[in-house]
């Protein structure tokens, strides 16, 4: 692994968030209302709309904003309803595509999607489901090995298969979402992190292979760990072609990282309500970035997506990372 | 043998739920049809032909008013439950907002934090601890009032139940505790398990026991600590076991110590939860099934191993087995339900430790559903009891 001396500048590519974000109480209570039959659905996009607004707003000197994907139930839902090769079990619930299953270590639950026939789509399902953004916008979408994970799978015989043919159908997607506004995708690998903390992980060869198979000209790839080992995760990111990788640096301290990729420092906390002061931020930058044989360009962002915060707390930490020019 | 229960919570009838937001005439009739169909006297309190009822008022409700309407909610939820033909009931949690929010109401050094999405149009307020965490005194009276209000109105056994320590701690942002450890000095992941840690016991030893106590001292026979959270964190289950126990300290011989554990994977918690002091847990064991085809492999994989742990360390402990699924509109068949009773006993090799459950609270169901999967509950325990008969 070559690497750039500790002498020269580390230039700052800017802000960018880690995943969707949380809607506001008004927005829960429009939601709740719809839900019941008490408001119509125009009532609740009107409502997310004006969170998004919000939140986008808020995101400067970033180098790629979200709407955080505000109107998605959960991050798999609208590919699981618009890709090919997914059962609809009997279910009830909005948009419901499979069983309530806890998401890793929160609170919160997503639709299990059931894969029953070859994984494919036409390409345009995804931009479908956002908003035109300025050229500028990020997409969150799971990475290839934690989707192999979070999905009930009854078709392919070979992981493998599944995850290469969900790689190529969000490569296909890409097209369509850089034709819409969007200039980055950053791939989640929740997986990694959550296994590694159970003992179980075992990194699969085609781990680098499907995360390459996800391309697109003219937008930039990444590929985020949250709360993962970072030395092993940046390892795995190592194996693939993206542009940048992702680590959880709340959660990781006194590491090291080496790669030729540009780096995400997750430095804010994307559990804990409170909002970190700046220096502190700072420091931890400071510390990973001095430590770290890198290309030298680096994000910032929170360690995983704001969903886990309200709103009120998610807007300040986004006010938080606006403030910070580098280090 | 085979005991029936609820878990818990039931969904706010219809015309509590369109109270004050949409309560037109066949809302308004659904308080009677209901009623009547459960044989609830007080439902004459809220529609009545002199047109005095609480829902026919056209004033804003007093507050003797409003929680006149909680009273009969629950006594609603009650008789749903009786007619259903279970053995042991609660109030459907009727009083209560929500699991986490209702406890924390009632802990010191809890604040809100907001509203966050559990799935789709489900939502949850988080709280935040901002110090050291203890039970109200008036949390204490609110769960003996609760407890002492569904005795008085059913001649079953009245089973209350707690959202427990663990999962208040899991689902907090623990502030105080985090900030405490970085004094100490102490960062990172090493940082989050010892303030975890910290959280965990506290809210077992200074909220979560003298709750349990308060409520054996007013004659509780079970008591139901609900643990969600249990396995979301691999690696904490002696912690999570210890404030169990802890939880339970005190308690009187005779009092069954009743633990619901959901959607989770029991099989991480063993072997520490051998050491556990429950004497039952109730568990899921349908999550999505077929309602009217039972098939072994249809069991989930990591349920099934836990029964087999339960057998395998020797635990003597009931295991309330999941019987309906709280995520479908289906409704179970009775023999469906009869042969995941057998296949439950048949696993841990003893009838009699098997009690019968929905996998979770029915909330997530309206009540034409909820009232059609418990009856079909208890119908398809009887043919399961039949078989030993």
């Amino acid at each position: 692994m070559t690497s750039k001396s500790r002498s020269y500048e580390p230039e700052y590519l800017g802000a960018v968030l880690t995943g969707i974000a949380p809607r506001s109480a008004a927005t829960s209570k429009v939601h709740r209302s719809y839900r019941d039959g008490n408001a119509a659905e125009s009532d609740f996009k009107e409502a997310v709309e004006k969170d998004a607004r919000e939140l986008v707003s808020r995101q400067n000197n970033f180098a790629f904003s979200s709407y955080g994907q505000l109107d998605w139930l959960d991050i798999l839902r609208p590919i699981a309803k618009t890709f090919k090769g997914f059962a609809s079990r009997s279910s009830s619930g909005e948009d419901a595509v499979g069983p309530v299953t806890r998401w890793f270590r929160t609170n919160t639950f997503y639709r299990k999607p059931l894969v029953n026939v070859k994984i494919a789509c036409k390409g345009n399902e995804l931009s479908e489901s956002v908003p035109k953004s300025d050229g500028k916008g990020v997409i969150f979408l799971p990475a290839p090995y934690s989707f192999v994970r979070l999905v009930e799978n009854t078709f392919y015989k070979d992981e493998k298969e599944l995850a290469m043919d969900y790689s190529v159908a969000v490569s296909r997607s890409l097209q369509a979402l850089h034709k819409k506004g969007y200039g980055c995708a950053i791939l989640l690998d929740h997986y990694v992190g959550y296994e590694q903390s159970r003992g179980t992980f075992n990194a699969p060869s085609w781990f680098g292979e499907s995360v390459s198979a996800i391309k697109s000209d003219g937008m930039r790839i990444g590929i985020h760990f949250p709360m993962a080992e970072a030395t092993q995760a940046v390892a795995l990111a190592n194996s693939s072609n993206t542009d940048f990788v992702g680590i959880d640096a709340v959660f990781n301290s006194d590491v090291s990282i080496n790669t030729e990729k540009d780096l995400l420092l997750g430095v804010v906390d994307g559990a804990r309500v409170g909002v970190e002061d700046r220096e502190t931020v700072e420091s931890t930058i400071r510390g990973f970035i001095s430590k770290s044989n890198f290309s030298g360009r680096y994000y910032i962002g929170p360690n995983d997506r704001l969903y886990d915060v309200p709103f009120e707390a998610a807007l300040k930490k986004v006010d938080l990372l606006s403030g910070i020019k580098g280090v | 043998m085979f005991v029936t229960q609820e878990i818990g919570s039931i969904q706010r009838p219809l015309w509590r739920q369109k109270l004050g937001v949409q309560l037109d005439k066949g809302v308004v009739s659904s308080a009677l049809l209901w009623g009547e169909r459960l044989g609830v006297r007080e439902a004459t309190e809220l529609v009545n032909k002199s047109r005095t009822g609480l829902l026919q008022k056209k004033a804003e409700l007093s507050e003797p008013e409003k929680n006149r309407i909680i009273e009969i909610s629950s006594i609603y939820a009650i008789r749903m439950q009786e007619v259903a033909g279970l053995d042991r009931v609660f109030n459907g949690e009727q009083p209560r907002t929500e699991m986490y929010d209702f406890l924390a109401r009632y802990v010191k050094g809890v604040k809100p934090a907001g509203v966050l999405n559990s799935f789709d149009a489900n939502y949850f307020r988080k709280g935040i601890v901002e110090s050291r965490v203890s039970v109200m005194e008036e949390g204490k009276g609110f769960f003996v009032e609760e407890f002492e209000f569904v005795r008085k109105h059913t001649d079953r056994v009245t089973k209350p139940c707690l959202t427990g320590p663990y999962t208040m701690a899991d689902w907090s942002y623990l502030e105080h505790y985090r900030t405490e450890q970085e004094k100490k000095g102490s960062r990172g992941g090493t940082m989050i398990a010892n303030a975890r840690k910290s959280a965990v016991i506290d809210f077992a030893t200074e909220v979560l026991n003298p709750a349990v106590l308060a409520l054996s001292e007013a004659g509780a026979k079970v008591i139901q600590i609900d643990e969600p959270a249990a396995a979301t964190n691999e690696g904490e289950s002696e912690l999570f076991v210890e404030a169990l126990n802890s939880s339970f300290k005190g308690v009187p011989k005779g009092v069954e110590r009743s633990i619901h554990l959901c959607y989770s994977n029991y099989a991480s918690l063993f072997p520490d939860l051998a050491d556990c002091v429950a004497d039952s847990y109730l568990i899921e064991f349908t999550n999505h099934a077929s309602p009217t085809n039972f098939k072994p492999e249809q069991v989930d994989k990591g349920t099934f191993k836990a029964l087999q742990l339960f057998k395998e360390y020797g635990m003597k402990a009931k295991i309330g087995v999941g019987v309906i699924d709280i995520h479908s509109d289906l409704i179970e068949t009775p023999q469906v339900v009869r042969d995941r009773i057998l296949y439950a006993a048949r696993i841990l090799g003893d009838p009699s430790l098997v009690q019968v459950n929905p996998d979770c609270g029915l909330r997530t169901r309206r009540w034409n559903v909820a009232f059609a999967k418990l009856c079909s509950m208890t119908e398809g325990a009887a043919l399961a009891r039949a078989e030993f008969e």
